[in-house]
């Protein structure tokens, strides 16, 4: 329980962090760091294919089986 | 394949717009009533991430590169990134479904269980990949910065 606590901590801080970074506060956010990534058109591969992973890791192969 | 200027003029009118919102909703709907390891939920993911990987090849590079700025400092987001990645490894190394240590997919399984949830999560998911590509997409177009 007090460790998915910390992993909603680590979520709220992170949107905190990515407000900052849109009012340009002199914080790197992660959107600031996909788009210099994205600069690339390896890149951009690499973020689609991770995000493909992502999609597919948690809705295609969920572990939890649905209600 | 759609070439790059009829896919940057479906999504920069109203009616590409709604398409693209309806479509997005609908794919949502069919992933979020889909059984794990079924071909129905992995075409579900599979065909916004082909979209995705074709926008990669077709969208041409924007004329001005996004107005990116330098000199940020990047020790927070450095932080929290070491911080996750370390309760992550934690976590595996407990197998992965530890009660007092769960690893990050098995906390977002938990919010998976239930449909309504699972829409909009996977709605979130989509917006997160495609929105950038099809910024990108317009951007490349118009030849302004994306």
């Amino acid at each position: 329980m007090t460790v998915a606590l910390i992993w909603l901590a680590l979520a709220v801080a992170l949107t905190a962090l990515e407000i900052a970074g849109r009012r340009s506060s002199g914080v790197l956010s992660l959107s600031e760091l996909a788009r210099r990534v994205a600069e690339r058109r390896a890149g951009r591969l690499l973020l689609v294919l991770c995000w493909g992973f992502v999609g597919w890791h948690f809705f295609a192969r969920s572990t939890v089986p649905p209600l | 394949m759609t070439d790059g200027p009829t896919a940057s003029r479906l999504t920069g009118t109203w009616p590409g717009r709604v398409l693209l919102a309806a479509g997005a909703a609908g794919d949502a709907f069919w992933a979020s009533g889909s059984r794990s390891f079924s071909l129905s939920a992995d075409l579900a993911v599979a065909l916004p991430v082909a979209t995705a990987l074709s926008l990669v090849f077709v969208a041409a590079a924007p004329t001005h590169l996004a107005d990116t700025r330098r000199g940020l400092s990047w020790q927070p987001l450095a932080l929290l990134l070491t911080i996750a990645a370390a309760l992550e490894l934690a976590a595996l190394a407990l197998g992965g479904h530890s009660r007092p240590v769960p690893s990050f997919s098995t906390v977002v399984d938990q919010a998976l269980a239930w449909r309504a949830s699972r829409f909009a999560l996977f709605l979130l998911w989509l917006s997160l990949g495609l929105w950038p590509a099809v910024r990108r997409l317009r951007a490349s177009r118009t030849g302004m910065p994306a």
